[in-house]
């Protein structure tokens, strides 16, 4: 089997997400060795990285011979190696360093089918608000957004998916990544034979991206428990965060196969313009979903959590009645 | 004979933030449900939980309220819920009742 090399971009953001997307493309049926070039790689956001992690554990777990060219000493090489990403069974001579004992450095977490969420979502949401000195009101949303990541990637992916968060103290925002190997979200609502299909017989990813960030689209709703109980599943949790991230002067991004979705909301604001309405196509697929957030936690102002989520689910007609509260006790 | 159920989640589940709906719709379903149809009384205890995800909200509670909304505040019953939560669980009986009408 020949070598490939995947050379990676030397620098990952929200606007340039496409860019990792085509580099790793190459690698995606390969059963080979890969060579990952990350000579010039200077800094990755948390999707990206995650993206990246989420195709090397796929590359592993399929048998594929994964080894890395780097700088010696540099310091992406370090922090790679800090937060588990190159370790002794991708094939890499840098040594692993335990990142829980270096509070500098944020964690990588791996998701499974066996994964305690509470563990990771606290392990996250504590380290990430520990650092920007947040609030408890900031805490919580950070915790919730963690959460139903977590609970999306052990509900709809096949593989393991990365979860990752950071607060970045230049510009004061947190990003919160999450990206998985698997199906996407178009060939999981195929595989369901999800009602939802009815009238997206011809649409694309870009499409299917679109309608995700709907409430109440899923590809589970429909669909039973062994025991007959109603699908766990109600489709809220995607819509709900890209709401909070809109509230919070964020930036919500969603990927999978070839479809972009991108929702700047502080620069739709400085333009006065609003998010763009349609989704994009990339020229490359990634094979899963990802998806990115940021918020500037600064913006909550004296705004407590629980009116900003009454806000949000208001605003999607998930909001429950005022007349209701008190059947749930005094 | 009725049994009668007292759920304190924050010792069932382990935790002070609710967030797998799985879990707590397994549960739901296959210890508090019986009981409701036995005749039985259910009180969940909220107390020393800090939050949840809607996720969890729909899954344990909108499932559970779709089948046994009528018996809310008679037979089936809340306790320790913080303002917080009361805004999860109305909005997981909003969530139960717009899927009467689908």
């Amino acid at each position: 089997m020949p070598t490939i090399t995947i050379k990676l971009p030397p620098k990952i953001d929200h606007d340039n997400t496409a860019e990792l997307v085509a580099a790793l493309a190459p690698g995606r049926a390969h059963s080979g060795e890969v060579r990952v070039d990350l000579y010039e790689v200077t800094s990755y956001q948390p999707h990206a990285i995650c993206m990246l992690a989420a195709q090397l554990d796929y590359w592993i777990e399929n048998g594929v011979s994964v080894e890395f060219r780097q700088k010696e000493g540099s310091e992406i090489s370090k922090y790679l190696g800090k937060i588990g990403l190159l370790n002794n069974q991708y094939h890499t001579q840098e040594k692993v360093i335990d990142w829980s004992k270096n509070r500098d450095y944020v964690p990588l977490e791996l998701i499974e089918n066996n994964s305690r969420p509470e563990s990771v979502a606290d392990a996250l949401a504590g380290s990430a608000a520990e650092k920007a000195g947040s609030n408890d009101e900031v805490r919580q949303l950070i915790r919730y957004a963690i959460f139903e990541f977590l609970m999306n990637v052990k509900q709809h992916s096949r593989a393991a998916g990365f979860i990752m968060s950071q607060y970045y103290p230049k510009t004061g925002l947190y990003h919160i990544g999450v990206a998985d190997y698997g199906i996407g979200i178009r060939q999981s609502f195929l595989e369901s034979s999800s009602p939802f299909l009815k009238g997206m017989e011809n649409s694309d990813d870009s499409d299917w991206l679109d309608s995700a960030i709907r409430p109440k689209f899923s590809s589970k709703t429909h669909l039973r428990n062994a025991n007959g109980s109603r699908s766990d599943n109600h489709g809220v949790g995607l819509s709900i965060t890209r709401a909070f991230t809109r509230e919070c002067l964020g930036r919500f991004q969603l990927i999978s196969q070839y479809g972009l979705l991108d929702h700047d909301f502080v620069s739709a604001m400085n333009e006065e313009k609003d998010v763009p309405v349609k989704s994009t196509m990339m020229p490359q697929s990634y094979n899963g979903v990802a998806c990115s957030i940021t918020f500037n936690p600064t913006l909550f102002g004296n705004t407590t959590y629980q009116q900003l989520r009454r806000d949000v689910l208001n605003q999607l007609g998930l909001g429950g009645s005022e007349s209701d509260l008190g059947l749930f006790g005094s | 004979m009725s049994t009668n159920l007292e759920v304190h989640l924050r010792s069932r589940f382990d935790t002070s933030f609710l967030g797998d709906g799985s879990e707590g719709n397994r549960y739901c379903t296959t210890v508090v449900a019986p009981v409701l149809e036995e005749g039985g009384i259910v009180t969940f205890d909220f107390e020393g939980i800090e939050g949840m995800t809607d996720s969890f909200a729909n899954a344990a509670f909108a499932n559970l309220f779709e089948k046994h909304r009528g018996l809310i505040g008679t037979r089936l019953n809340f306790k320790g819920c913080s303002p917080l939560i009361k805004d999860f669980l109305a909005s997981a009986l909003a969530m139960a009742r717009s899927r009467e009408t689908e």
